[in-house]
C-alpha cells in the first residue's frame, strides 16, 4: 500500500472509530463515495479492531517467556521419581496433569503437579504423604485411585490411576444427558462416595470438573482428599469469610465463570464456613445431578456472594419446569439430597445410590407411578419399532444385593451333590462396575475370587473376597492379562498374558473369547510372574497341581491341546481326534481337568466334548459353551442358549466310568445377562459366573481416506445393548442400514442421521442380513435365509433379495447367494455362491442382461469382497493359505495376493481415488497398502486408525462414498460377576 | 524521584553492562549483540521459571509485574541520561524485538525439526489455552507496516517489544498520550488483519 492511500485510510479509520459502531456504516457510505476498495479496506480494519482488544497487550517478553514455559512445562520425557512423563493431559483445578509411565510397574499413570504453595515444609509434606496414603487405600471402580506421592526435587506430584475420558464438565458442554444417563452417573458417584465415606474420607469438592467420564459411560471421582489438604495447607474455609479466602487464594485471576462454577457446588454448611462432614458431598452431588438433568446450575447468581446466598437460603427452580422429562419420583430424590439441613438429607451416600438405582429400574421398565411416558399404541408399534423401547438393556439389576432366581425344580437327585437344596439359592453380584468383569476362578478355600476386569484400560486380574472388600489388582502391568486359574493349593494363579509377547489378544469372532498371548504363572497374592509356555490360552490345572493344560494354535486354528509342567518345561501335545461325522471345529476352547484325573472337557464349535486325559477320540456331549466340572466331576456345568433366549448356565450329569452324559441337561440360571464362564468352589456350594452383555454399535469416524488418518472423533450412530453389524452407508452418507443380531433371526434396520432406527424387515420366518445400499440410493440388496434352515446349520444357503430403502417391495433376485456388493455403476451385483465342490466362488450378476457370470475359480475364496472404484478389480478375502487379501482383474487374468500379514486380514475396501486398499487385521485397527491406482506397489501396511487395542473389536469397517467417513460396528463386552450360593 | 540526578548512583553490574552494550550496539557494534543476547535470554528464562512456579499461568496481574521487573532490569532508566532516554528506549525496543524474534525463530525450527510427538488430546481434561502470538509473524507484519506508516510500526515496537506504557512512548515520541492510544489501536487493527 502506498503512503498516500494509507493516509486516506488512516484518517477515515480515525473518524470511524470516533463514532459509535452503529453510525459507522452510514459515515463510510458517504466518505468512500463509491470507492469500493477503500470501503472494503476500512470495513476489514474495523472488523479487526473489534476483535483486537486484548491483541498484543501482553509484552513480547512475556509472550516469549510463556512460550518457553509451555515448552519446558510439558516436561515431556522427564523422569519424576520412577515415573516417565509421556505427554501433557491438561490442566485441572489443582494443577497440571501429565500422562506418565510407572517404570517399575510398567503401567500408565496420571501425574498431577501440585501447586507450589501447597507443600511448604517437611511437616506439611509428611502430612500430605500420610493423607495420600489414606486416600490411596480407596480402591473403588468409581474413584480415581491415588497411587503415591512423587517429587522431582523441586515439585511434588501425585501419581494416580490414569483414566481415559473427559470431565463431566466437558461432557455437559457438548452433550445433553438423558434422564437415565444422569441417574446412572449420579448413582456411580454416590457409590464411590459411599466407599470413601466409610473409609472416613470426605471429598469436599464434588463438581463436574472433578468427575471423569469414560466410555462406555462410567464416572470416576477425581482428587479425593485433595480439597481437604489444600484447605489445611492454606487455612481455607477455616475463616468465616470463606468466599474471600476461596476467591483470593485459588481463583482470583481466572474468569468469573470459573469462580461461579466452583462456588456453585458448595453445600450450605460449606458456604457458611461451618464444620463439614460426609453429608456435604451428598449435597454437592445433588447439585451436580440437578445440572445433569436440566443443563442449569441449581444455584445461580451474578456474583459468588449471590450464589452462596442462594445456596444457604433459596430453593432451586422446580426441575420439572426446566425439563418436563424428569419424573416426580426423581425430583423427590433430588430434593432430599439438596436439603439445606444435613440432618434432613440422605445420611449415607449408599442410601442416595440405592434410591437412584431403584428409580432407574422403575424408569427403565416403565413402572413409575407417575409414568409420564405414554406407551406406544400397538398399531404404531407394528409399523415403526423404536429401538429404545424394544431393546431394553438386558443386564439390569446392577448393584442389587441379592436376587433369587426362578428355579426349575430338578428331578429326583441321585448323586451326592444333587442334594443341593435348589429352593434355597441366593444370587449376589460380586462386582458392579459398568465395564468388563469376568472369568472368575475360586481360591480353594472358596473365599476369594480372581477375575478379569478392564477398569484400568487393559485387561487385568483382580482378587476379591466373596464377603466383600476391595478389588486388588494383582496384574499391575500394562499388558493384557486374562483367563486366570487358581492352582489347587491356592498359592498360584495361571493366566494368559501379552507381556513379552509380540501378539495382542484378539477376538476371533463376535462370540469368541480372547485368543493370543502366552501362559504365565504368578503367586496368587502378587509377585513376579513367569512364563511357562509360549502361545496358549485357557490354562487349567491338573488336580494335583503338577501340570497345566491349555489350548494353542494360530490365529486361524486354535486346535492343539497341550500339557506343560506347572514348574515350566517341555510342553507335550495331547492328541485328540474327532468322529468323522462331527462338524469340524477350528477352535478348541476352555479345557478343564476332572477331579478324578480321567477326563478333559472342552468346547469346540459350540459343542461340549470330553476326551480321556491322555488323549484319544473326543466325544460330543451337548451343545454349549465354556464347560467346567462340578465339585465331584459328576456334572458338567456350561453355558447354552435356546433360540431367542439369552445364554444361561446349564448342567448335565456325567458318568466318569462311561464317559458319557447320564441324563438330560437342566438350566441353573434364567440368563439375567449372558450367563457364562462358570466356576465352581471346591465344596460345590458356590458357583461364580459372569453375566455379560455383548453390544455392537455403529460408529462413524471422520476420516481422510487419502492421508489415511482420522480427522475427528468417533460418533456413535446407534446405542444400546444389541449386536448390530453388516452396515452400509446410503450414497449421501446420511443414513445407515444394518442388521441386528438375535439368537435365531436378524432383521434389517435403517437409521437416518439423528433419528431413531426404523425396522425395514420383520418377517419372523426369515433371517435377513448383509444389507447393501445401491450406489444410486433407490434399492437395498440383502440376503434372506429361512429361519428353520438357519437353525439347522450355521452355513445355511441364503438368497439375494432387493427392496426399497423404506422396506417396501421385497423381491427375490438370485438363489444361493451371499454378501452382495454393488458394482460402482449400480448395474451389477457381486456375490458369493457355493458351487458343486462346496467351495465359495464369486459371481457377478448383471442387472441389465439378468445373467450371472462366475469370476473366481480357485480354492479358498471367502466371499467378503469389494470392487475397486473403477470396477476393474475385485478384492476379496482368501483362506487358501492364511487369511489373505487377493485382487483379481474383473475382465480376466490371474488373481494375486495383495495383503498377507501374520493376522487374519478382513474387510477390504478401497479409497475413492483407488490409491489405497484398506483392510483390518484381526478385527482391530485398520491398515492400508497401495491400491490399484498405485499399481499395487508392495509395501508394509501402515496403520490408519489409532484405537487402543485392548479388547478392541471392530466389525464391517467401510468408507462413505466420498471417502470422508469411516463406518464400523464396535463390539463391547461388559459384565458383572455373580455368586450363586446353594444352602444345604 | 528525580530521574536526572541518579546518574552516579551505584549500579548493578548487569544493568550497567546492558546500558553500555545497548549504546555500543546502537553505534553499530554488532558484537555487542552477541553479549546482549544471553542477558535477555537470562531474563527470559528467569521469567519463565517464575511463571512455571506460579500456580496459574493465566495470572495476568502478577505476571505483568514480573514482566515489568524484567524489563526494568534489562533497560534500566536510572542509568541513562535524561536527554538520551528517548533514543535509548527506542534502541532497547529494537533490540528486544531482534532478540526475541530470533529466539522465536530458532524455537520454531527446533519444533519442526525435533519430531515433536503429536498426541491426540481427544479424551482428556479440558485444556485452556491462550491463543499463541507468533512473534515471527508479528515481526514480518511490522516490517511491512513500517513501509507506509513508520510511526505506527515504531509505537508497536516500543509498546509490544519494548514493554513501554502509552505515557512513556508518548514522552519519547513527543506526541500526546491520546495520539499513542489512537495510533496503537489502529496499528493493532491493521496487524491483526495482516496476521489473519
Amino acid at each position: 500500500m502506498n503512503r498516500e492511500r494509507w493516509n486516506q485510510v488512516d484518517r477515515l479509520l480515525d473518524a470511524a472509530l470516533e463514532l459509535p459502531p452503529e453510525k459507522r456504516a452510514a459515515f463510510l457510505d458517504e466518505a468512500c463515495s463509491g470507492d469500493e476498495v477503500l470501503r472494503k479496506e476500512l470495513d476489514a480494519l474495523l472488523a479487526s479492531d473489534d476483535g483486537a482488544r486484548s491483541f498484543l497487550e501482553q509484552p513480547a517478553l512475556e509472550v516469549a517467556a510463556k512460550a518457553l514455559v509451555d515448552k519446558k512445562d510439558s516436561l515431556l520425557g522427564q523422569i519424576v521419581g520412577h515415573y516417565k512423563i509421556i505427554s501433557r493431559l491438561g490442566a485441572g483445578g489443582m494443577g497440571e496433569v501429565y500422562l506418565a509411565e510407572d517404570t517399575r510397574l510398567g503401567r500408565n499413570v496420571a501425574l498431577k503437579r501440585l501447586p507450589d504453595d501447597l507443600i511448604t515444609d517437611e511437616q506439611a509434606r509428611r502430612r500430605f504423604a500420610q493423607e495420600a496414603k489414606t486416600t490411596s487405600a480407596l480402591n473403588h471402580s468409581h474413584i480415581v485411585t491415588i497411587y503415591d506421592l512423587a517429587s522431582d526435587g523441586q515439585r511434588d506430584f501425585i501419581a494416580m490411576e490414569y483414566v481415559e475420558g473427559e470431565s463431566l464438565r466437558a461432557r455437559l458442554q457438548h452433550d445433553k444427558l438423558s434422564v437415565k444417563q444422569a441417574v446412572e452417573s449420579a448413582a456411580q458417584v454416590a457409590s464411590g462416595l459411599a466407599a470413601a465415606h466409610s473409609a472416613g474420607i470426605i471429598h469436599r469438592d464434588i463438581k463436574p470438573e472433578n468427575l471423569m467420564v469414560t466410555r462406555p459411560m462410567q464416572i470416576k471421582i477425581l482428587d479425593f482428599g485433595l480439597a481437604k489438604l489444600i484447605e489445611k495447607q492454606r487455612g481455607q474455609f477455616a475463616a468465616s469469610n470463606v468466599t474471600t479466602a476461596h476467591l483470593a487464594k485459588d481463583y482470583d485471576q481466572t474468569k468469573s465463570g470459573v469462580i461461579l462454577g466452583t462456588v456453585s457446588y458448595m453445600s450450605p454448611e460449606q458456604a457458611e464456613g461451618r464444620p463439614l462432614d460426609h453429608r456435604t458431598d451428598i449435597f454437592s452431588l445433588g447439585v451436580v445431578l440437578y445440572e445433569m438433568l436440566t443443563g442449569h446450575k441449581a444455584f445461580e447468581g451474578e456474583s459468588a456472594i449471590d450464589i452462596l446466598h442462594a445456596i444457604i437460603n433459596k430453593e432451586p427452580s422446580a426441575i420439572t419446569e426446566i425439563n418436563p422429562q424428569v419424573p416426580l419420583e426423581l425430583t423427590d430424590i433430588l430434593a432430599k439430597a439438596l436439603a439445606k439441613d444435613p440432618a434432613e438429607r440422605y445420611q449415607h451416600a449408599g442410601d442416595f445410590e440405592l434410591d437412584l438405582r431403584r428409580f432407574k429400574r422403575a424408569f427403565e421398565t416403565n413402572s413409575l407411578v407417575s409414568a409420564r411416558v405414554q406407551p406406544l399404541v400397538p398399531h404404531e408399534r407394528a409399523r415403526k419399532k423404536r429401538m429404545g423401547l424394544l431393546w431394553p438393556i438386558i443386564g439390569i439389576a446392577i448393584g442389587m444385593s441379592i436376587a433369587v432366581v426362578a428355579w426349575k425344580m430338578g428331578r429326583s437327585t441321585r448323586q451326592a451333590e444333587r442334594a443341593l437344596n435348589l429352593r434355597n439359592v441366593s444370587l449376589t453380584a460380586l462386582t458392579t462396575d459398568p465395564g468388563y468383569e469376568g472369568e472368575p476362578t475360586f481360591s480353594p478355600d472358596g473365599e476369594t475370587i480372581a477375575y478379569v476386569a478392564d477398569r484400568t484400560g487393559t485387561f487385568q486380574i483382580f482378587l476379591k473376597q466373596i464377603s466383600g472388600g476391595p478389588d486388588i489388582n494383582i496384574s499391575n502391568n500394562s499388558a493384557d492379562d486374562v483367563q486366570p486359574a487358581f492352582s489347587p493349593d491356592g498359592k498360584q494363579i495361571a493366566f494368559v498374558s501379552t507381556r513379552s509377547s509380540s501378539s495382542n489378544l484378539h477376538y476371533p469372532g463376535v462370540d469368541f473369547p480372547l485368543l493370543g498371548g502366552d501362559i504365565w504363572v504368578m503367586p496368587a497374592f502378587g509377585g513376579s510372574a513367569r512364563r511357562i509356555a509360549e502361545s496358549g490360552n485357557f490354562p487349567s490345572w491338573t488336580p494335583d497341581g503338577s501340570m497345566i493344560i491349555y489350548t494353542s494354535g494360530t490365529s486361524r486354528f486354535q486346535s492343539q491341546m497341550r500339557r506343560v509342567p506347572a514348574q515350566g518345561g517341555q510342553a507335550q501335545d495331547i492328541p485328540i481326534t474327532f468322529k468323522t461325522d462331527e462338524p469340524l471345529a477350528a477352535f478348541w476352547l476352555y479345557p478343564s481337568y476332572s477331579s478324578d484325573k480321567h477326563w478333559i472337557t472342552f468346547e469346540a464349535g459350540n459343542n461340549i466334548f470330553v476326551v480321556r486325559a491322555e488323549g484319544g477320540e473326543a466325544r460330543r456331549l451337548v451343545k454349549g459353551k465354556r464347560p467346567v466340572w462340578s465339585a465331584y466331576s459328576r456334572m458338567i456345568i456350561y453355558s447354552n442358549s435356546e433360540p431367542g433366549k439369552n445364554f444361561s448356565l446349564w448342567q448335565v450329569p456325567f458318568s466318569t466310568t462311561e464317559g458319557t452324559a447320564e441324563g438330560t441337561p437342566e438350566p441353573l440360571t434364567v440368563g439375567r445377562g449372558r450367563d457364562i464362564q462358570a466356576a465352581v468352589s471346591r465344596d460345590g456350594k458356590l458357583i461364580a459366573f459372569a453375566a455379560q452383555e455383548i453390544s455392537f454399535n455403529a460408529e462413524t469416524l471422520p476420516f481422510d481416506s487419502e492421508i489415511g488418518h482420522q480427522t475427528g472423533e468417533p460418533q456413535p450412530a446407534t446405542s444400546g445393548g444389541k449386536i448390530i453389524y453388516a452396515l452400509s452407508f446410503s450414497p449421501d452418507g446420511d443414513s445407515i442400514v444394518f442388521r441386528d443380531y438375535q439368537a435365531a433371526s436378524g432383521h434389517i434396520w435403517r437409521i437416518d442421521h439423528g433419528s431413531s432406527p426404523i425396522q425395514l424387515t420383520s418377517d419372523p420366518q426369515f433371517d435377513d442380513g448383509s444389507p447393501r445400499w445401491s450406489p444410486e440410493g433407490q434399492t437395498i440388496a440383502f440376503v434372506r435365509r429361512s429361519v428353520n434352515e438357519s437353525q439347522a446349520s450355521s452355513g445355511a444357503v441364503g438368497s439375494l433379495w432387493l427392496m426399497s430403502p423404506d422396506g417396501a417391495n421385497p423381491r427375490l433376485l438370485i438363489e444361493n447367494a451371499v454378501n452382495p456388493v454393488w458394482r460402482p455403476d449400480g448395474q451389477a451385483i457381486l456375490y458369493g455362491s457355493v458351487v458343486d465342490d462346496r467351495q465359495n466362488q464369486l459371481f457377478i450378476f448383471d442387472l441389465v442382461t439378468k445373467s450371472a457370470r462366475r469370476v473366481t475359480n480357485e480354492p479358498g475364496v471367502v466371499p467378503v469382497a469389494t470392487f475397486s472404484p473403477d470396477s476393474r478389480w475385485l478384492i476379496y478375502q482368501s483362506n487358501a493359505s492364511s487369511l489373505d487379501l487377493r485382487a483379481l482383474p474383473v475382465e480376466g487374468g490371474e488373481s494375486r495376493v495383495v495383503v498377507a500379514t501374520p493376522h487374519q486380514d478382513y474387510h477390504p475396501f478401497v479409497s475413492p481415488s483407488g490409491k489405497w486398499l484398506y483392510f483390518q487385521p484381526d478385527h482391530k485397527n485398520i491398515y492400508r497398502v497401495p491400491g490399484p491406482a498405485q499399481d499395487w506397489q508392495r509395501g508394509q501396511p501402515t496403520k490408519a486408525t489409532n484405537f487402543p487395542e485392548s479388547g478392541l473389536f471392530l466389525e464391517d469397517p467401510q468408507l462413505s462414498h466420498d471417502g470422508r467417513q469411516l463406518l464400523y460396528s464396535r463390539g463391547r463386552i461388559t459384565g458383572d460377576i455373580w455368586i450363586m450360593k446353594f444352602e444345604r | 524521584m528525580e530521574k536526572g540526578h541518579v546518574k552516579h548512583s551505584p549500579m548493578t553490574s548487569s544493568s550497567s553492562s546492558v546500558s553500555q552494550l545497548l549504546i555500543a550496539w546502537s553505534q553499530g557494534d554488532e558484537a555487542a549483540l552477541a553479549q546482549l543476547t544471553p542477558l535477555v535470554y537470562h531474563e527470559l528464562h528467569r521469567l519463565a521459571r517464575r511463571y512455571m512456579r506460579s500456580e496459574n499461568p493465566g495470572h495476568t496481574l502478577q505476571t505483568s509485574a514480573l514482566v515489568n521487573e524484567a524489563y526494568l532490569r534489562l533497560i534500566d532508566q536510572k542509568n541513562v541520561s535524561w536527554q538520551n532516554r528517548s533514543h535509548f528506549f527506542g534502541i532497547a525496543a529494537q533490540l528486544m524485538r531482534r532478540i526475541l524474534v530470533d529466539h522465536a525463530r530458532s524455537h520454531a525450527r527446533q519444533k519442526r525439526g525435533g519430531h515433536a510427538q503429536r498426541l491426540s488430546l481427544d479424551a482428556t481434561v479440558i485444556l485452556t489455552k491462550e491463543r499463541v502470538v507468533d512473534l515471527v509473524a508479528i515481526d514480518e507484519a511490522l516490517s511491512k507496516l513500517a513501509e507506509f506508516d513508520p510511526q505506527k510500526s515504531r509505537i508497536v515496537e516500543m509498546k509490544f517489544f519494548g514493554g513501554l506504557t502509552n505515557d512513556e512512548v508518548a514522552e519519547y515520541l513527543n506526541v500526546s498520550s491520546r495520539t499513542i492510544e489512537r495510533e496503537w489501536r489502529k496499528a493493532k487493527a491493521w496487524l491483526k488483519g495482516a496476521l489473519e
